[in-house]
């Protein structure tokens, strides 16, 4: 197999170094390129820990972590960010610029780059995600959804071949965050982007390739996720796991195994 | 917070809206320098005509303007009247001692006011027609030959674009710890003045912290999209000189001209 897109080798991480406390503790996990991986876990687990290791905001205490086959260090962080693009959960505090236009440029004004490619990339990214009428807009009097779309614009006009999204979709309604899913999942498959994703979502997670079920910081479970929502019957699954469990209950005889929506609903139309 | 004019941007789309910031700030500089070549009745009457002239052509009502100068009337009467009693010669209405207040203290006065009113005037008229951020480009563009001397512009000039961006955000902060301690039944503007002072006390702190965790937030979010201090960086804003442009700095060499010619040589008071 080719090296993989992402690779976490045995990661340890503290904050407060007098405790002993880990927040990751001996992490590891790799990521296909072009694949989804879902990160799930309770609040605390190190969710969002892993988010700022993977694009060097902060350094492991121990571990390495390599991305696209390039170890990830204080020297090799700068060039490796146009690679990886983190988007983070507080859309309030991550723009720079004063309109939305100028903010997704923000990204590529650091990377030198030209004014006309600039100008196309951010219209292209504005249109991708919705925002082209409000290029000109001052980005924190837009509505939380909306902040969420600018910040994920910003990122994509960079053009990375990986994207870490730590709880990025949380303040869009369940309709355009649908819309979002669908449109990530093509630009995937297009242009072989490796996606993480952290969330709470269980929905969300359900459409990931793979699913990290994160506890205290290492790694509890990595698998399909219809195999995790099978065992972990702690997890708030989602919405059809939760319909099959309750017909089940009843003492229908519904399939013992995870079905995805289409399977239940041939099931449910017999 | 709504009593400050100077430094606000009013939309619109007069003349001076049109005119390229950097035509702007130099004009108003060189306005500044101007004002010193004025010596009698006649050219500080041309410049109150170009004050009001430019006042008018921005759109701006009157009333903002009076307003603007409001702050600082207290300062600019204290001078008038340092002015008025300290210069003699003329005729002297009235002498006590060192204080006397004669025809060329009162005349003296009246230019002093003048000036001051003009400078406000002008630069508010700059302020209300410019926005901050094309204000922050023309500074940075202006100061560029001082990189020579290692000045570091580009960071400056960035470090100003982001202080302009929060200020709003700041308020709508203060507003929400306000609201918060008033939820908490603390009421604002009564008790005596220490009683009012001390209530201030606890607003300060969460305006603090929540402040420290915006820029800390802030700076995470400027490194993980790339940005390096001391790199060259491209510009997506850009700024457009034009034919006005050249003839708005081609105004104030003949505004300059005008008042050489009618200026008194020597310093004689008509």
């Amino acid at each position: 197999m080719s090296t993989p897109c992402v690779n976490v080798e045995n990661v340890f991480f503290h904050y407060n170094l007098q405790k002993q406390e880990e927040t990751i503790a001996d992490l590891s996990f790799t990521a296909e390129r072009g694949e989804w991986l879902a990160v799930v876990g309770h609040n605390g687990s190190g969710k969002s820990t892993l988010a700022s290791l993977l694009v060097g905001l902060r350094a492991p205490s121990s571990g390495s972590i390599y991305i696209n086959g390039i170890e990830l260090t204080e020297e090799s962080k700068w060039e490796l960010r146009s690679h990886i693009g983190l988007v983070f959960q507080n859309p309030e505090n991550q723009f720079i610029g004063t309109t939305v236009k100028d903010d997704v440029a923000f990204a590529l004004e650091n990377q030198n780059m030209p004014y006309h490619e600039m100008k196309q990339r951010v219209n292209r990214a504005l249109e991708m995600v919705g925002m082209s009428r409000y290029a000109d807009h001052d980005p924190s009097r837009l509505s939380g959804g909306q902040k969420q779309r600018v910040a994920i614009a910003g990122l994509l006009a960079l053009q990375p071949a990986i994207i870490v999204l730590d709880e990025a979709m949380v303040m869009l309604d369940p309709k355009s965050r649908q819309e979002f899913m669908h449109f990530l999942h093509d630009l995937r498959k297009q242009q072989q982007l490796t996606i993480i994703s952290i969330t709470h979502d269980m929905n969300e997670a359900e459409a990931a390739d793979r699913m990290l079920v994160l506890q205290k910081g290492s790694v509890k479970e990595i698998d399909r996720p219809a195999q995790i929502f099978q065992r972990e019957d702690w997890l708030d699954v989602p919405f059809i796991e939760a319909l099959r469990r309750k017909l089940k209950e009843r003492g229908s005889a519904v399939p013992d195994q995870y079905m995805t929506e289409q399977e239940m609903m041939r099931w449910l139309c017999r | 917070m709504n009593k400050l004019i100077l430094g606000r941007y009013f939309p619109g789309d007069s003349l001076l809206h049109c005119i390229d910031p950097r035509a702007k700030l130099i004009a108003g500089i060189s306005f500044i320098f101007i004002l010193f070549i004025a010596n009698n009745w006649l050219t500080y009457l041309v410049l109150w005509l170009f004050t009001f002239t430019m006042m008018k052509i921005s759109g701006v009502s009157l009333r903002i303007y009076i307003r603007g100068v409001r702050p600082l009337i207290w300062l600019i009467l204290f001078t008038v009247l340092l002015q008025v009693m300290f210069t003699a010669g003329g005729e002297i209405y009235i002498d006590w001692g060192p204080i006397t207040i004669s025809s060329f203290g009162l005349i003296n006065g009246v230019y002093i006011f003048s000036r001051f009113a003009m400078i406000i005037f002008v630069s508010t008229v700059i302020t209300l027609t410019t926005k901050p951020i094309d204000l922050t480009d023309a500074i940075n563009y202006l100061l560029q030959p001082l990189k020579r001397l290692k000045l570091p512009v580009d960071e400056i000039s960035l470090m100003l674009s982001v202080a302009l961006r929060f200020i709003p955000i700041i308020l709508d902060e203060t507003q929400k710890v306000l609201d918060a301690q008033r939820a908490r039944g603390i009421v604002f503007g009564e008790g005596s003045l220490l009683q009012q002072m001390k209530k201030i006390v606890p607003m300060f702190v969460p305006l603090f912290v929540s402040s420290l965790v915006r820029a800390e937030d802030m700076a995470n979010a400027m490194e993980v999209r790339g940005y390096q201090s001391n790199q060259p960086r491209s510009s997506f804003r850009r700024l457009h000189w034009r034919k006005g442009d050249t003839f708005t700095l081609f105004a104030m060499v003949l505004l300059s001209v005008i008042l050489i010619v009618l200026r008194t040589e020597g310093h004689h008071f008509h």
